[in-house]
């Protein structure tokens, strides 16, 4: 059992417990940020140590946790033979990470709000656009707080909330999200044609493969190949000769799935691997801090 | 004059149903130009998502992995994890600027330990299925046919060649180039079929669209279907 995983179990007794947990929460706020004046006195090659420092470790715990072999039972011999010691870790590690993640948003939020509000004090240009952001920031973040914590039962969901609610998330956000994004379906035919106009084998190939792709999985590629041109549909009968045999694969949707499984999938995996040898790559230096300016 | 009554945003239902076909044709005005109704509506987007993702990204988050722990079952070294997050907030400080980078590090380092799970776990069972495909027919694999050989040689053969298009360690001459041409043909397959299924994914959400104005806001019979 690691150490970290027999912190993290530590209760605070059931009686008074609210109490308890209310000043070890102020404690440990007043500690935290208390070390910061001391932190403050590192000159900047410790503070470049610790940073790597913590890096380091934080690589290491994940590393170690997946590539250790699960048997720890000659060492620690009460350990559960199928997980090694650091595996009960995990879970609170990746908790502790979506914690942080979660003030990294409000991070980005706080961000936005003060790019606007500057925007607002100042009377920037089209600041008025900014004040429509906030006020809209502002009764969304509250209705959908509310509803996270009725979810939750910590407030009562009242029929104003949920109206309230629904009319912003399902009937403003949603519809302005789905129109937004269905607006590229007018430019994505704009850009092909821009990009088909250039005359050379590789636009020609990636125009052929679309259009046999976009015909292909629609019932319009179905209606040419088996109504107008009067191919069999389905597989062909046991024991056809190879001309019918043919005919049976020549139908346009057969040529889409052909397409997409045969030619596609390998050219997919093989930018997966250039993205998975990138990735790793990119992840060492991280680890090790050699990406300078990151950490 | 019964269709009328239904039509008019006259109670709440349809009021909803009016504010989003209102959002939708805001939206749309783009196609015509940049203009002041859909800029207000485009920060009007903004805002409500970025106001959404506070409640199930922050709100619950901290609560289920923060407060009920502490507060409903007192395990209290979690006390310990949001005044070490809040040092991310320092990155407005000019002086205290380089206190987030330890949190940011903590971000970064778990990130990369992750990735090395995620090539293990992701990467080398398709690196592994890739190399088991078998290339001929043998008693061991009786099912195999010749098709499939043909499929499993030109797999390998894309593969390949599209990776030697990738490989940029040194300059592509002579054969090497003709197999890197050959790979970015085979890559421009591949992204025509990107193209394409990212075509039809934006042509759904425009009949989505579509429906909605048709069937919700008129009211018309279209029966089942688009989204």
């Amino acid at each position: 059992m690691s150490i970290p995983y027999l912190i993290a179990q530590w209760q605070l007794p059931q009686q008074g417990r609210l109490l308890y947990a209310t000043l070890v929460v102020l404690g440990a706020f007043v500690l935290i940020l208390g070390l910061v004046p001391l932190l403050q006195t590192l000159p900047p090659r410790g503070r470049r140590v610790l940073i790597v420092t913590i890096t380091f470790l934080a690589g290491l715990f994940f590393a170690a946790e997946f590539f250790l072999p699960v048997d720890w039972t000659a060492i620690f011999p009460k350990d559960d033979p199928t997980r090694n010691f650091l595996t009960p870790a995990i879970q609170p590690a990746q908790n502790v990470l979506q914690i942080i993640g979660a003030l990294a948003l409000g991070l980005g939020t706080f961000g936005l709000v003060r790019l606007h509000m500057r925007n607002v004090v100042q009377k920037r240009a089209q600041w008025g656009y900014s004040v429509v952001l906030l006020v809209a920031f502002v009764t969304m973040a509250i209705f959908s707080i509310l509803n996270t914590l009725s979810e939750k039962g910590v407030v009562t969901k009242t029929p104003l909330l949920e109206r309230g609610f629904s009319i912003l998330f399902d009937y403003t956000l949603v519809q302005l999200d789905a129109a937004m994004f269905s607006l590229i379906a007018f430019y994505i035919f704009s850009a092909a044609y821009r990009a088909f106009r250039i005359r050379s084998v590789e636009a020609s190939i990636l125009m052929f493969t679309a259009v046999v792709v976009l015909i292909g999985v629609v019932p319009l590629g179905a209606y040419i190949s088996y109504t107008l041109l009067g191919l069999p549909q389905g597989p062909p009968p046991e024991n056809a000769d190879w001309w019918t045999q043919f005919l049976h694969s020549a139908g346009l949707p057969s040529i889409a799935n052909w397409i997409l499984t045969a030619l596609n999938a390998p050219a997919q995996r093989a930018i997966e691997f250039g993205v998975g040898i990138g990735g790793l790559a990119m992840a060492i230096r991280l680890w090790l801090s050699l990406e300078r300016g990151v950490t | 004059m019964d269709w009328l009554i239904q039509f008019l945003p006259l109670n709440i239902e349809r009021i909803s149903v009016w504010i989003g076909v209102l959002c939708t044709a805001a939206i749309y005005s783009l196609l015509y130009r940049e203009n002041p109704i859909y800029r207000f509506f485009e920060h009007m987007y903004i805002g409500l998502a970025a106001g959404y993702s506070l409640g199930p990204l922050f709100v619950d988050i901290i609560y289920r992995y923060w407060i009920e722990p502490i507060w409903g079952q007192g395990y209290w070294a979690w006390a310990f994890v949001v005044p070490y997050g809040m040092y991310l907030y320092f990155i407005f400080s000019e002086r205290y600027g380089w206190i987030s980078r330890i949190v940011i590090g903590t971000l970064i380092g778990a990130s990369a330990g992750l990735f090395f799970q995620e090539f293990s776990s992701r990467y080398l069972p398709q690196l592994n299925s890739t190399l088991q495909k078998p290339l001929w027919v043998t008693s061991a694999n009786p099912d195999v046919t010749g098709w499939d050989v043909f499929g499993n040689f030109l797999f390998i053969a894309i593969l390949l060649s599209v990776l030697t298009y990738f490989t940029f360690s040194y300059e592509q001459r002579g054969g090497v180039k003709r197999v890197a041409t050959l790979g970015r043909w085979f890559l421009m397959i591949g992204l025509g079929a990107i193209f394409g299924n990212t075509v039809m994914a934006r042509m759904a959400l425009l009949i989505g669209r579509i429906y909605y104005i048709l069937s919700d806001w008129l009211m018309l019979p279209l029966g089942r279907g688009g989204g």
